[in-house]
């Protein structure tokens, strides 16, 4: 492996509710787990990124007393942090920064505000204007019925059943039960899923992703800084990032982003499906596994249904998938991208304990960051262990 | 009471023929002079060679229905009244679909995809007409 800049610090926050945090404490406290998870200090990080909705990256780089040279504010969805990681890789390449900070922190869960799944923002706000938005915000067009919109039409395009969607939830808890940090560790079966409440149909409850509150942060380093970091580095390999959307109504439903992004970082990183030893992959409901993991092309268009059978998703299966119990069972703040490649870098350093991916050696991190029978983008990133 | 929270569009100058049409109980989509693609949402460019060189098309009020949805949960107060409703995306003409609800529906079962459905104007508000579509008679 060529030495190439790398993750040196990761940190997942263990909290799943706490009504008496803000999400700048969330923050704060990831990012100096994370700073000393990588064996550095405040005064070596300066890089910075953060989802940047008005201005967010000046507020923490504020609050944290950094002073960075570069930053990055690229805020498309819940896959922006993986494009934070791939850009930050760049930035290191290009000289541009030693070492970056990437953290999150939300409390949606302590704030009822179950981020994604009320209708878009107040269509009347001024600063919201989108003469888009008023082509299906008035038809009640929530989250999940533009997600359930997509299981519906892969069900009557390939055959694609409940019970093969649900299969994806109970591998999820199958692997939440056994990390602690878990928001829901009671395993469950094909049948609860189908049983479980429906929301918009075809997606029953159990497919939906959980809201927790919760925070994160990752470090990335130059190859340089990461030789004297605490923890073998996890290279960043390379990546893609694409976007899908209503195409002026010519959208089809299934072509999804990871269509374009999951060849594309293939190609960029010259491996292969079969080189994969774990995926990461932004689970908002079965259903975006499903379509992701076909888009990427571990199975032909149609064959996921089939494909996530048997276990072959589940740890000690040939493809592990969301092996920290995903957004499905662990914990979904509202964004999941930096969790996808925290969990990948405990993976990939052999550290993950009772859940660790026999020999991993390569991860693939999906996200997926919008709507996906609407307009979303898909950040396929792919990690390597030395 | 909760009718009067529901979010309703903004009808700008871009797409207001497309609103005004619906008023009058018409289906307008706008065609490309250029090119003559068609397609939806109205916006002042063409979405397949950015011409600005736009023309409203009429087109019959019916569609097939591409896929949908029972939403159960209502995560937003204006519909906490309607649950469960359906969205759909329909197929307006070739190639060209758009979200909407479907109306009069006695059974979700007899919801397939394919199926034809016909336009319903639906008056929510003074101002304000939506497209929505119900099952096909007969």
């Amino acid at each position: 492996m060529p030495e190439l800049p790398a993750i040196v610090g990761a940190y997942e926050h263990p909290l799943r509710k706490a009504p008496d945090y803000t999400p700048l404490r969330f923050i704060g406290e990831s990012a100096a787990a994370a700073i000393a998870d990588a064996g550095l200090t405040p005064a070596d990080v300066d890089g910075l990124a953060f989802v940047g909705e008005p201005m967010g990256v000046n507020y923490i780089s504020e609050y944290l007393n950094l002073h960075p040279r570069w930053y990055d504010g690229t805020a498309i969805g819940g896959s922006s942090y993986l494009s934070h990681i791939m850009h930050a890789s760049d930035a290191i390449k290009a000289g541009k920064a030693r070492v970056v900070l990437i953290a999150y922190g939300s409390t949606s869960r302590s704030m009822a505000t179950a981020l994604g799944s009320t209708p878009r923002p107040q269509i009347e706000d001024p600063a919201m204007v989108s003469n888009m938005d008023s082509f299906d915000t008035p038809y009640g067009t929530i989250l999940a019925a533009t997600y359930a919109l997509v299981a519906q039409r892969h069900m009557h395009e390939f055959g694609t059943t409940h019970e093969q969607l649900a299969e994806i939830a109970v591998a999820a808890r199958a692997h939440a039960s056994i990390n602690p940090l878990a928001r829901f560790r009671d395993p469950i079966t094909v049948a609860d899923v189908i049983a479980s409440r429906p929301i918009a149909a075809p997606l029953h409850m159990l497919d939906c992703c959980v809201i927790t509150d919760g925070g994160g942060a990752i470090v990335v380093a130059s190859p340089e800084v990461a030789r004297n970091c605490r923890h073998k580095p996890v290279r960043i390999l390379g990546g893609s990032e694409a976007g899908a959307h209503g195409q002026g109504g010519h959208r089809r439903l299934l072509d999804v982003a990871a269509n374009q992004s999951g060849p594309a970082a293939f190609a960029a990183t010259g491996l292969k499906t079969s080189d994969v030893d774990l995926c990461m992959i932004y689970d908002s409901f079965t259903i975006t596994v499903l379509t992701t993991l076909e888009g990427l092309g571990f199975c032909k268009p149609g064959e996921g249904g089939a494909f996530v059978q048997n276990g072959r998703i589940r740890l000690g299966g040939e493809l592990p998938v969301n092996i920290d119990g995903g957004a499905l069972s662990n914990t979904h703040p509202g964004r999941r991208g930096l969790f996808l490649a925290i969990e990948s870098t405990h993976q990939l350093r052999g550290n993950a304990g009772v859940r660790q991916v026999k020999d991993a050696k390569i991860a693939l991190c999906h996200g997926t960051g919008g709507y996906l029978s609407g307009r979303h983008s898909g950040v396929t990133l792919l990690l390597g262990a030395d | 009471m909760a009718a009067a929270l529901k979010l309703m569009p903004i009808q700008s100058p871009e797409s207001m023929p497309y609103w005004e049409g619906l008023r009058a109980r018409k289906i307008l989509i706008p065609e490309c002079k250029d090119c003559g693609h068609t397609f939806f949402y109205p916006r002042t460019q063409c979405t397949k060679c950015l011409s600005p060189n736009l023309d409203w098309k009429e087109v019959p009020p019916k569609a097939k229905l591409w896929s949908w949805t029972v939403v159960h949960q209502a995560f937003h107060e204006g519909w906490a009244d309607e649950v469960p409703f359906v969205i759909a995306l329909v197929e307006i003409l070739p190639g060209v679909r758009m979200m909407t609800n479907i109306v009069d529906c006695a059974s979700f079962d007899k919801l397939k995809i394919g199926m034809d459905v016909e336009a319903v104007f639906d008056d929510v508000r003074e101002t304000v007409t939506l497209l929505k579509f119900r099952p096909a008679a007969g």
